[in-house]
């Protein structure tokens, strides 16, 4: 449903995505990890039409995205990362004016994505006075307007408690598991995800370390798989000294909390 | 105008009347001729003083060389730069619209804005003319030098005329709010550069290639007029039509330009 095939983008001399070759199909709820300046936004940037790619080709329903963007781009619901609003207007006229540019104009829709999102109490408050949970809700609603063949959703976890983030994952659950959507996140807070996605990718320095099937990619002949520690010094100490592992990656999930190592380790080895 | 782009439009006049900010720049202009009538009657021995004519003149030119080109700036700086601070370019764009759509509904409803500026600029000078001062023909020592009818449409013309010079304003803020990184360097640099080629036109000798040269040229022909002078037009309103046109060509021409390169990421 998705294709990229040798997707590279570079900002003057920074090669921010390299060679990427990446393939979504229908109803995946797809996971885009990685750590910070890893690349994943530029990637969803390039497949929602906002960054032109420097080479390679994006598909989407076997069309070609740059000739075909409107049409396509109509078809996605997208949630940025720090998601933006016109902070003199209240969250149900921001709603509004999307699903006006979008050609939704129902207001009985409205409502109930307002609902879904847990926004009616609010819906009349400017977004000004909204809490970062809120304004991540209010985007998932906007982006579910028109309900859209294809969510792409850029950290959409970033800066929620525990409850906002089990709040927006069951919502995007629901959403796979009724309508058969599909939907692509990308994130940095690889518990999370992982616990809701069925392919995951895993992207560092604008290049892909691996993608596939959860299960797959950490099987026995896996060429990557992740660790968790609450020990960081000590887990790097030990990592270094292993002649089989190549390379790793830190991934930061929490402050304090819980580090995520991606340790790559040679075929067979 | 296709059923997008007039919805672009629609949702752009929708947010011109909501944000507040556009209200100071609408009180400031609503301000400016009740100031402009107090400081003519405090004139003494002006000619045409007392006659609503010159209160006219002295209030829309007031307004239009010094109130009118800077609250204008302030609004076209921020049009697409304010979109690209907050990120709310990416929720047009990936809702189907094309960068020049975006662009264009930025450049029509800052043309709605002048208009409504400008209307309101006129009525307020207009009414306060009428009951403070009064309107007749315009006579000197008995002779008629011009009657109220041909000021009116002479005013009608240069008013016509003032727009086109403003909305080279409006161009270069809307220029400059495309290449600026953010907000506050747009109006930063907007206004700046507005205030600094102001200062230096002259001594460079580049004030007839400077769009904010012409924005007293109108007015100041009517003004004429209703002093006696019946000077010609040309070929300083060639230069005008020239000059004004350019800047609003290149400055429109380099934000279609400029946008279509920028990754929104």
């Amino acid at each position: 449903m998705i294709e990229l095939r040798n997707i590279t983008k570079y900002f003057g001399t920074n090669c921010a995505v390299n060679n990427v070759d990446l393939s979504i199909e229908h109803g995946d709820l797809f996971a885009l990890l990685g750590p910070n300046g890893a690349g994943k936004s530029t990637i969803l940037g390039m497949i929602t039409g906002l960054i032109e790619p420097s080479h390679g080709k994006i598909q989407i329903n076997g069309n070609e995205l740059i000739s075909n963007k409107k049409m396509l781009v109509r078809k996605m619901g997208v949630v940025f990362e720090n998601p933006s609003f016109y902070l003199y207007l209240t969250g149900k006229e921001n709603l509004e004016l999307l699903a006006k540019l979008k050609g939704y104009p129902d207001k009985k829709m409205i409502n109930k994505l307002l609902d879904t999102v847990s926004l009616t109490s609010r819906a009349k408050d400017l977004v000004k006075k909204y809490s970062l949970g809120m304004k991540q809700r209010l985007a998932l609603a906007c982006a579910l307007i028109g309900n859209p063949d294809i969510l792409i959703l850029d950290e959409p976890t970033n800066g929620l408690d525990p409850e906002g983030i089990q709040d927006i994952l069951t919502l995007l659950v629901n959403f796979s598991k009724q309508n058969q959507k599909t939907i692509l996140i990308s994130s940095h807070q690889v518990y999370d995800i992982e616990s809701i996605c069925n392919k995951i990718a895993i992207i560092n320095k604008g290049s892909m370390l691996c993608y596939g099937k959860l299960d797959e990619l950490l099987c026995e002949n896996a060429v990557s798989c992740l660790i968790t520690t609450d020990n960081l010094n000590e887990c790097k100490r030990i990592l270094a000294d292993k002649p089989w592992v190549k390379d790793f990656t830190l991934i930061n999930r929490k402050k304090n909390l819980r580090d995520f190592y991606i340790e790559r380790i040679k075929n067979n080895e | 105008m296709n059923k997008h782009t007039k919805e672009i439009l629609k949702i752009e006049i929708f947010k011109l009347f909501r944000n507040r900010i556009n209200y100071v720049y609408i009180a400031a202009v609503l301000i400016t001729p009740i100031v402009s009538s107090f400081g003519l009657r405090m004139i003494e021995n002006t000619k045409n003083s007392g006659t609503g004519y010159s209160y006219v003149l002295l209030s829309l030119q007031t307004l239009s060389t010094m109130i009118i080109p800077i609250m204008l700036l302030l609004f076209a700086a921020s049009t697409v730069s304010s979109e690209k601070t907050t990120g709310t370019i990416r929720n047009i764009l990936v809702s189907g619209y094309s960068k020049a759509q975006f662009i264009s509904s930025k450049i029509i409803a800052s043309l709605i804005f002048l208009l409504i500026l400008m209307s309101i600029a006129a009525t307020t000078t207009i009414l306060i003319g009428y009951f403070s001062f009064g309107f007749g023909n315009i006579t000197e020592d008995g002779f008629l030098i011009l009657k109220q009818s041909q000021f009116w449409i002479n005013f009608l013309i240069s008013y016509s005329l003032l727009a086109i010079a403003l909305f080279a304003v409006i161009s270069f803020g809307i220029m400059v709010s495309t290449i600026a990184q953010n907000n506050i360097s747009s109006i930063t640099i907007a206004i700046g550069s507005y205030i600094l080629l102001e200062g230096i036109k002259t001594k460079l000798h580049i004030e007839n290639y400077i769009y904010s040269s012409y924005i007293e040229f109108p007015l100041n022909m009517l003004g004429d007029l209703t002093e006696g002078f019946y000077s010609t037009w040309m070929p300083k309103l060639s230069h005008f039509l020239l000059v004004s046109s350019l800047w609003i060509f290149i400055s429109l021409f380099i934000s279609f330009f400029v946008i279509k390169k920028i990754d929104f990421k």
